[in-house]
């Protein structure tokens, strides 16, 4: 099945012009993701800037065109120049999505330069290419001008399927742009129209003037000047029609504003006034339904129009419409659907004909009537992109196959994803996970008592989702925890994403390459973070670029752990509440059990940032300001963790064992664990840290509790106290540790000081395992 | 900045009580639609007590019976501003200065300078002058009218611009003395806008220019929406002219309408020239 598609087109609104090729790519694109499709949307930045935009249902990125000037009279050039940028942006993308499908506009010669993968077809939508537009409307061209036609003609050649929407422009294009083009077939474009439905209609009073509408820019080819002389030749003919002209004034060559100077004294010529006319300037959509629910009739006499988004609307809106006879329409809508042609060649010829429209009072009716049910069956969204997606599969799926054989075998994943609100988030998340992971999957949707509809959205979406529904808002670490129940044990790797994230093409290979290749590893993550604390508190050195490199912890969103290191570190501690530092916690205590923690920064996870976090109260403060909840956490965890990471022995790699004296005295248990696990053979120090202890206390408590241990007879690892004062520099002790143990050969790969409570005992035979097999294999290589 | 705000309007919309009924103090009168001028209205829409009439004979929508001439200035102080401006839902003036001024780039770039660049200009209703200061900017020799002397004080204090005091029948300027006269949100608080119109077209130099931006009887929000259109303020404006009801008002003053249309809904923009 298809699963990924690029839109490629220049025009995409909202900061682009209102209309034509912007507004089919917006409706193109939220089918598309509607149908369950990732879509991202590769687009100009006019501000030159580029960004990121999450619209809802696909992703929009707007890139910013080449700053070079070109001369005006060379426009292929500028065409060129963001064709290459647009390869550019592409070649990026889709090395982190691997696109399916990309899908081009005609216009612009956009896709000339893409880098398309072999497995990768290209479809480009038949608007109107620039050749059948001036021929159309028998432009005299430039130089330039016709270089660009050219370049579009190339550009339309290297698609593998052209799609027109109207049978006009296809028999057009395949005449003008002539032999060695792709295959090419008719297929409407999606049009969203519940906007323009209008059932609460303003009737038109009995013997009040007909309200007749234009909407367009006011410029020659849309054909202002035929509404009018229409409005004059029905007047003449007795019927009383108002218009309104609703678009905006297009200065033209040698004319300027083509209202002031070329329609308003034609409304003299005319004979018509103020009270016959009015000319409203552009209006944002709503406007426009609100004209059309006053309008009895549209007159839209463009020259030549493709597919008349126009026309289409104002059908929908009970609106029959006379428009010109080279319209694409006709390919869809008949007249007795409400539709009329007629020629525009002869402008007093087309005021006679859509005077008779005008005048025709059951076609009125009856157009208005029918035209809403017709242009909501050819153009309905649903139907249509089935019918795409059909003619796509036909494209992609031998490629699939080829793909399918060749992939290998990859280990049992599980996903846990935390949802909170956010709907369209969880929802890109998802349908990224079930686009790009080509492995045995299984995903868990933790919903922590959502309230926006994601509960019914998750309810639809079924096997390989399961979904867990919390009651109450159990935080980031009850809700994983609730993950990993679900799980089981029937994975080999537990990945932690949060809802925001949005995964690319084979997205879990880094990461699990990094799992693979480093049997210590644990957990690894997108990216990851060296902490460091000091008596003022937890500071975080970010790691950038890509890893793996070593680290104490990986940032929630995107954390991917072998399962049996999950087994071994366990629950998330649910005592931090909603959030705030849950994966400082999980990276440490799996620093204690031996396990390290890698930094994997493979590009391939888009995240959005707390966007759910942003929704709950109590966690934010202000923009980038945590609440009191993040210090009150780091509070607990320095408590929790305060022997570990206070010591200031991190960063020490060191076959080292770290104890502190007073656990080892409290606790006879922990002693006799490591007396049973550690021998003199072993390449291991047992570091005990005896802050702020005197050498009488030591006599007294730490000798005899190392007795009764059995750590004080000839076969016990090496034994070194340390006896800092009480206000000792912490990092200094780490630094003698370091300088004590550097005549010995690296032989361990320990990051975190490791200490045990007696209750860990089972897991300290796993990590004493684990670091001796470790040590082993290291003297292995050494030697 | 928001014009209009539901939420503001009826949080102040008792400030009007006090405000109409200080105005009703004064004889009000009916009122002859301004087109036809013998022809009388039917009443069409309420507000506040106050009746809107359509004229029988052009439809023009207008205040009937409405305040005399000589309570304009009482209106127009500093509590219009205020009170007046809250009750409707807008910002009292001392909040949008630098909005105004800001804004009046756009008028400018829209409405003058695509037909004059320089020359002597004369803001009707100048409010707090920001328009004025712009023009200056812009290279016109500007001044600015204003009926409130409270209000003259505060543009003159806050964009240091050339403010007279009074309205355009007050006679206050020499024949030919503006090449552009603008009246951004004037016409409809005229009581006689044809007296208005006659007397901008005396002071304007031949081939000077005159625009205008007013409401519009033709918003269909005001068919929609009738006396509850946010727009339809019937204490401050007397009239609501359509785009014919415009444009008949502008020629009978003697000047050619070079552009009339709506930028939206709600609003009409005409340019005309005096001719040469």
């Amino acid at each position: 099945m298809i699963r990924s598609v690029c839109i490629v087109s220049r025009e995409f609104p909202p900061d682009t012009a209102y209309g034509g090729i912007a507004r089919l790519a917006h409706m193109q694109a939220t089918a598309l993701a509607r149908a369950g499709l990732s879509v991202h949307v590769l687009t100009l930045d006019p501000t030159g800037v580029g960004r990121v935009v999450l619209e809802d249902g696909f992703v929009v990125h707007r890139i910013p065109a080449s700053q070079a000037p070109v001369p005006p009279e060379m426009p292929y050039v500028a065409a060129g120049l963001w064709s290459t940028t647009l390869a550019a942006a592409y070649r990026g993308l889709d090395a982190e999505v691997g696109f399916d499908l990309v899908q081009a506009q005609d216009y612009y010669a956009e896709p000339l330069h893409l880098e398309l993968r072999p497995e990768t077809p290209l479809v480009t939508y038949l608007n109107a290419p620039s050749l059948v537009v001036s021929e159309q409307f028998g432009r005299i061209r430039t130089p330039g001008e016709l270089a660009l036609e050219l370049l579009e003609g190339a550009a339309l050649r290297r698609a593998d399927l052209l799609l027109a929407p109207t049978e006009l422009v296809l028999a057009e294009t395949l005449r003008l742009h002539g032999e060695g083009l792709p295959e090419a077939i008719v297929c409407p474009h999606q049009v969203e129209l519940e906007r323009f439905v209008c059932s609460d209609r303003e009737p038109r009073t009995p013997g009040a003037p007909l309200r007749a509408v234009f909407i367009g820019r006011l410029e020659p080819l849309k054909g202002p000047a035929h509404a009018l002389r229409t409005v004059a030749e029905a007047r003449a003919r007795g019927t009383d029609v108002r218009l309104t002209l609703v678009g905006r004034d297009c200065h033209q060559p040698d004319v300027g504003s083509y209202r002031r100077n070329v329609l308003l004294p034609l409304m003299g010529e005319l004979g018509l006034g103020f009270e016959h006319v009015r000319f409203v300037d552009q209006v944002a959509e709503a406007g426009v339904v609100q004209h059309l629910r006053h309008a009895d009739v549209a007159l839209l006499p463009s020259v030549f129009e493709n597919f008349h988004t126009a026309a289409v609307e104002a059908l929908a809106a009970g609106v029959p419409v006379v428009c010109g006879a080279r319209s694409g329409l006709r390919t869809w809508v008949s007249p007795e659907d409400g539709l009329r042609f007629a020629d525009t060649a002869d402008p007093a010829a087309f005021a006679r004909e859509a005077a008779d429209a005008l005048t025709d009072e059951s076609w009125l009716s009856d157009g208005s009537r029918r035209g809403p049910a017709r242009v909501r069956e050819a153009f309905d969204p649903e139907r249509v992109t089935a019918r795409q997606l059909e003619l796509y599969e036909t494209l992609i799926a031998p490629r699939r196959r080829v793909v399918a054989q060749t992939a290998p075998p990859g280990p049992r994943l599980g996903v846990v994803v935390l949802a909170h609100d956010q709907l369209a988030y969880t929802r890109r998340c998802v349908r990224s996970l079930l686009a790009h992971t080509e492995l045995p999957l299984r995903i868990v949707v933790v919903d922590n008592a959502s309230t926006d509809g994601t509960p019914d959205w998750l309810a639809s979406i079924g096997d390989p989702v399961e979904v867990v529904s919390l009651g109450e808002n159990r935080g980031v670490s009850g809700g994983r925890n609730a993950g990993i129940a679900a799980l089981g044990d029937d994975v080999d790797l537990v990945a932690f994403l949060d809802n925001d994230v949005e995964v690319t093409h084979d997205w879990w290979r880094p990461f699990a390459a990094v799992l693979d290749s480093f049997p210590e590893v644990g957990i690894a993550g997108e990216r990851g973070v060296v902490l460091h604390f000091s008596p003022t508190g937890r500071r975080e050195e970010p790691l950038v670029g890509a890893g793996p490199q070593r680290c104490d912890m990986v940032i929630g969103f995107c954390m991917v752990m072998r399962a049996e290191a999950v087994r071994q570190i366990g629950r998330f501690d649910e005592n931090l509440g909603l959030f705030w530092h849950d994966d400082d916690d999980y990276g440490l205590r799996a620093g204690r059990l031996g396990w390290s923690v890698a930094h994997v920064g493979s590009g391939r996870i888009h995240h959005f940032e707390h966007r759910s976090s942003e929704l709950v109260e109590g966690i934010w403060a202000g923009k980038d300001t945590p609440t009191d909840l993040s210090t009150r956490n780091q509070r607990y965890l320095a408590e929790k963790w305060n022997r570990l990471t206070s010591a200031g022995v991190e960063g020490t790699r060191s076959a080292v064992v770290l104890a502190f004296a007073d656990e080892l005295v409290d606790d006879p248990a922990l002693g006799r664990s490591f007396a049973a696990r550690f021998c003199a053979d072993d390449d291991v120090t047992l570091v005990l840290l005896a802050v702020g202890w005197d050498g009488e206390r030591i006599e007294a408590e730490l000798l005899p509790a190392l007795a009764t241990a059995g750590l004080d007879g000839g076969n016990s690892p090496d034994l070194l106290a340390l006896t800092p004062g009480a206000g000792a520099d912490l990092t200094a002790v780490a630094q003698t540790v370091d300088a004590i143990l550097s005549h010995r050969e690296p032989a361990g790969v320990f990051h975190a000081p490791a200490h045990f409570g007696a209750a860990d005992d089972c897991l300290l035979a796993a990590l004493v395992d684990r670091r001796l097999r470790t040590i082993a294999a290291r003297i292995a290589d050494a030697a | 900045m928001r014009f209009h705000d539901p939420a503001v309007r009826s949080a102040h919309e008792h400030l009007l009580d006090a405000l109409v009924a200080e105005m009703r103090s004064f004889p009000w009168a009916e009122a002859a639609c301004p087109l036809c001028e013998t022809a009388t209205g039917v009443p069409a829409l309420e507000k506040w007590g106050i009746t809107v009439c359509r004229c029988e004979t052009c439809a023009h929508l207008f205040v009937s019976p409405r305040m005399p001439r000589e309570a304009v200035p009482a209106l127009y102080g500093s509590r219009y501003w205020h009170a007046h401006a809250l009750a409707t839902g807008c910002p009292p003036l001392s909040e949008r200065v630098q909005f105004d001024y800001e804004n009046a780039q756009t008028k400018l770039d829209r409405d003058v300078l695509p037909f004059r660049r320089s020359g002597r200009l004369l803001d009707v209703g100048a409010s707090n002058g920001g328009f004025v200061r712009r023009a200056n900017e812009q290279g016109f020799t500007a001044v600015g009218l204003e009926p409130s002397a409270e209000i003259c004080a505060l543009a003159r204090s806050a964009h240091r611009v050339e403010m007279h005091c009074g309205t355009l029948l007050d006679g206050l300027f020499d024949a030919g003395s503006f090449d552009v006269i603008t009246l951004h949100d004037v016409l409809e608080h005229l009581l006689e806008p044809g007296d208005d119109l006659a007397e901008a077209e005396r002071l304007l130099a031949p081939g000077g220019l005159l625009v205008i931006e007013t409401l519009t009887s033709s918003s269909l929000e005001l068919a929609e929406l009738g006396a509850d259109w946010p727009l339809l303020s019937p204490l401050e404006h007397p009239h609501y002219f359509s785009e014919r009801g415009g444009a008949t008002l502008i020629e009978r003053a003697g000047l050619h309408v070079l552009d009339l249309y709506s930028p939206h809904e709600n609003n009409w923009i005409a340019i005309a020239e005096k001719p040469s």
